[in-house]
């Protein structure tokens, strides 16, 4: 069983994240699920964003599963860079993936 | 979730594309899909399905707020798979095998391997079921997240789980019967669960498996079904299979059984227990259980005749006597049950007791001669007190090894010895047989440890008699019986059996049998004394061998002091005429006396002495050791050169005009030397067993016995004659009667008279020390304080109220105390 997932977005842009920062997200772990297609193939499809969220979605998972874990105290964690343009596009995203 | 810091500094905002591949969503087409989705997760057929499609569907739905919707279409779906499975699975099953085969309750039988069939398919249905309600669940995770919460409804997975307990309940096996499946199910079950019980080997894991499954369905209001369905029938089950057991078992009417087998039986019950159902069930049903089988028949088994209580401790059956205390533990900490039983027992014992000492003494005296009845009360009293200590040793052997060495238990059976030892209104003075017997006799050459026991039984019953004082009594006359006619073993063995009663009593308790033994020794002391000085004496000295044919002459001298010891002083004695050899020694030794200790009185008591006097018959002579007095007959009457060696008849009158000893001992001490057959020394005229005035005696010259050395024990006041004894010897025993035997119920009597005299200085004396202490006491206060003196600090014995009101008034009247003028309830003592 492989330790990576692959994200497709809707516009074929493909990303490989670790299942641990994955399942960050309660969707993306449920669909990890072996019942389904995706656990089986390893490749989950993400109909509802397009490349550039998901690449900040993605970003977001490393970023959340380096310093989510980390145990330090707030202060040394740096900040998420976020296009403010993107900032509602994201919003939605969030609410899906259950982020 | 890290927070994310929104940037300041680009105000433009790109606007969200609209979601959905078209802004319509159709809920129909929608569901369509789901619905096909859901079925094959159903039938664990998910894997050709895309999660995220069908998640995307349901967002949707949601979104386009179609959510009730798809709630509801949810649930239908799961109640329509339900009943489809429990259908197929189960209920088609259980009709097909069941056969018709309807009891009386309408709950279809199954055979063994049936019911196992039916439980394995609810468990697999079950996991199934768990399995899919998750998976559909988390394809309708959004629909949770936002719709069920906003309308506060369960989530869809409980929904599942609500609904799987709903069919349980309600489902109906057939559509015209009223046999539910939930019924049904736990009949099924339990039925399986009794093959168990019944000692059938089952399927451990399907037991665990379905429990689980019972207390996983919770209601809408929190209650399992386990709770709320099964944990009754399961009571109820119970409840049956253990009044079956009781019923079966109580048929045998045997004890022993009985509790073997519910020992066993609540064995395996509590693995069971501990097994397969949660704490808080196992309780309840340890309780029915201990109820059920203990409880409710513990008494019963306990007092059956044959085989309960009784003859377990009869046959010292320790085994069944510990399983008996630990299932009565089980039920009851204060073990009340078994505590009635055997106080009642112990009480029953008592009486046994005394049965018991008579058969042994029946035994006894049917070996031997016949011998009086006195001396068989005696044994008796010995026996009684025997046979208690070995029944008291077999219930400390039962406490140690069959009641954990509960205190409790020791408590209560001690209770009821004392209770059955006091009704017995002579236990003090056979306690102090006992004692007697033991200093005289059983405890010669024994190794210390068996002493040491002895002694410690003997206080241990001392401690469980009330009425210390009355024991203080008999002891001091037996104690003065064996040290009078040196009877102890050895005085290291009596100063032990003091120290023991000392250690229990106090000081005060003791002093007069300590001050016994300094009489003793200073006694001792000064015999040697003043014969060393009539040595030195030589005129005495001639005097007395002069007297007594020129053979020395030994005499020992015992100086009892007056209120130590518990006889008093015979006045007749007074008069009695000494032969003139003694009246020599006495004289020489009075001014012995009175040079050692200067202004102490001596008074003679021959009446207690013997003397060892050789007497020459013709046959042979003979070394005869009898009553001093006797002797003062014989010497006196019998000895005179011109009587012609005796023979000459004396009467009755003319020996005690020669004499001068009071009638009714010169009575009795006749009948020692002329009517007991072994020791007739004299004749008498006419051969009666009693003596009268009138009778003529004479020196037997005939008498024989077969040793040269023999002692003529003296017959004591009430067994010589049948004349009341007069008063005079009221507060007298008689201390050449070597053996202390039993009081006749006269001499008794008598005793608790003197008794009742002593407690009333008792009480005195304690009303006088409260009153100097105190001045001026209230009656009530005065009452109680007495009670405590006497009772607790010397432990005497229980003063009776009214005993004490009546000493107050008498020593109102003797003007030691006073009644207060102004409240009279209050005494005030007079200085």
């Amino acid at each position: 069983m492989s330790e990576y997932v692959t994200l497709v977005a809707n516009d074929g842009y493909r990303v490989v994240v670790s299942k641990k920062a994955a399942s960050a997200s309660g969707t993306l772990q449920s669909m990890l699920s072996e019942a389904f297609e995706e656990g089986v193939t390893g490749t989950i499809t993400l109909h509802e964003l397009d490349g550039p969220v998901l690449e900040k979605v993605a970003e977001y998972l490393c970023y959340n599963n380096k310093w989510a874990t980390g145990g330090t105290s707030s202060g040394d964690i740096p900040d998420f860079p976020l296009p403010t343009a993107m900032a509602l596009e994201l919003l939605v995203a969030a609410d899906f993936l259950h982020l | 979730m890290i927070p994310i810091k929104p940037q300041t500094n680009k105000p433009k905002i790109r606007p969200p594309r609209k979601f959905g591949t078209s802004n319509k969503v159709d809920p129909i087409e929608s569901w369509e899909i789901l619905s096909n989705a859901i079925n094959d997760i159903e039938n664990k057929n998910a894997s050709k399905w895309s999660f995220e499609q069908l998640y995307r569907i349901a967002y949707n739905l949601v979104l386009s707020k179609n959510g009730e919707f798809l709630y509801n279409k949810i649930k239908d779906e799961f109640s329509k798979h339900l009943n489809t499975k429990l259908q197929i699975n189960i209920i088609d099953f259980i009709i097909e095998r069941g056969d018709n085969n309807v009891n009386n309750n309408g709950i279809i039988e199954l055979n063994k391997v049936d019911s196992l069939e039916v439980l394995k398919k609810l468990n697999l249905l079950w996991s199934d079921y768990l399995i899919s309600t998750w998976l559909i669940s988390q394809v309708a995770m959004y629909m949770d997240r936002t719709f069920t919460k906003e309308h506060r409804l369960p989530l869809i997975y409980d929904v599942g789980l609500n609904i799987f307990q709903d069919k349980l309940i309600n489902c109906k096996i057939t559509e015209n019967s009223e046999l539910l499946l939930g019924t049904q199910i736990l009949e099924t079950f339990l039925n399986y669960f009794d093959l168990n019980r019944n000692g059938e080997m089952i399927d451990k894991f399907i037991i665990k498996s379905i429990i689980k499954i019972f207390e996983s369905l919770i209601n809408l209001d929190g209650d399992s079904y386990y709770n709320k369905y099964f944990e009754p029938e399961l009571i109820i089950h119970s409840h049956r299979y253990y009044y079956q057991i009781v019923e079966d078992l109580l048929q045998l009417q045997s004890g022993s059984v009985f509790i073997n087998k519910i020992v066993e039986i609540i064995k395996e019950e509590e693995s069971r227990f501990s097994l397969y159902l949660p704490e808080s069930s196992s309780r309840k049903l340890k309780n029915l259980m201990f109820n059920d089988l203990i409880s409710s028949n513990l008494k019963n088994i306990l007092i059956l005749q044959d085989d309960g209580l009784k003859n377990w401790i009869d046959s010292d059956n320790f085994e069944l006597l510990e399983k008996v205390y630990i299932l009565q533990s089980k039920i009851d900490t204060n073990k009340r049950i078994l505590k009635d039983c055997l106080h009642s027992l112990v009480l029953e014992n008592g009486e046994h007791l005394k049965r018991l000492s008579k058969a042994q003494l029946n035994n006894d005296s049917a070996a031997k001669k016949k011998s009086s009845n006195k001396e068989n009360n005696t044994q008796f009293a010995i026996n009684y007190i025997k046979n208690f200590l070995d029944y008291k040793s077999k219930y400390d052997k039962i406490i140690t090894k069959s009641f954990d060495s509960d205190i409790e238990m020791n408590r209560e059976i001690e209770f009821a010895f004392v209770k059955f030892l006091n009704e017995n209104n002579r236990i003090q003075e056979y306690l102090s047989l006992y004692i007697d017997e033991c200093l005289k006799k059983t405890l010669k050459n024994k190794p210390t440890d068996e002493v040491e026991k002895t002694l410690n039984d003997c206080i241990l019953i001392f401690k469980f008699i009330k009425d210390k004082d009355i024991f203080e009594k008999y002891y001091k006359t037996h104690l003065a019986r064996r040290l009078l006619n040196n009877r102890s073993i050895s005085t290291e063995l009596e100063l032990m059996m003091i120290h023991k009663l000392k250690a229990e009593t106090g000081a005060t308790f003791t002093s007069k049998f300590e001050n016994m033994f300094k009489d003793m020794k200073v006694s001792q002391d000064l015999s040697q004394k003043f014969k060393n000085e009539s040595i030195d004496n030589s005129t005495l000295a001639k005097d007395l061998a002069r007297l007594n044919n020129n053979k020395k002459l030994e005499i020992d001298f015992t100086i009892l002091t007056g209120d130590v010891w518990p006889m008093s002083n015979n006045k007749a004695m007074d008069d009695v005429n000494y032969v003139p050899v003694l009246d020599i020694a006495k004289a020489s030794f009075e001014k012995f006396y009175a040079s050692t200790y200067n202004g102490r009185n001596l008074v003679w008591a021959p009446n207690m002495c013997t003397m060892n006097l050789q007497m020459n018959f013709p046959s042979k002579s003979y070394l005869i050791n009898m009553p001093t007095l006797a002797a003062f007959v014989i010497l006196t009457c019998f000895n005179d050169e011109d009587t012609e060696d005796g023979e000459k008849p004396l009467s009755f009158e003319e020996i005690q005009q020669m004499t001068r000893i009071p009638a009714s001992e010169l009575t009795r001490h006749l009948q020692s030397i002329s009517v007991v057959p072994t020791t007739r020394i004299l004749k008498k005229v006419p051969m009666s067993r009693s003596i009268n005035s009138g009778d003529m005696f004479s020196l037997n010259l005939e008498f024989k016995h077969p040793q040269t050395k023999f002692k003529i024990a003296a017959i004591s006041t009430s067994s010589s004659s049948n004349k009341a004894p007069d008063t005079n010897s009221n507060n007298n025993i008689d201390a050449t009667v070597a053996n202390s035997k039993i009081e006749s119920e006269e001499e008794h009597e008598k005793t608790l008279q003197s008794i009742q005299k002593s407690r009333d200085h008792e009480i005195d004396a304690a009303i006088v020390r409260i009153m100097k202490a105190r001045k001026s006491v209230k009656y009530q206060i005065l009452v109680s304080e007495v009670i405590r003196l006497i009772e607790d600090v010397s432990k005497r014995f229980r003063p009776q109220p009214s005993q004490i009101k009546m000493r107050l008034e008498d020593l109102v009247d003797k003007e030691y105390i006073r009644r207060d003028d102004d409240d009279h309830e209050v005494f005030v003592y007079v200085a």
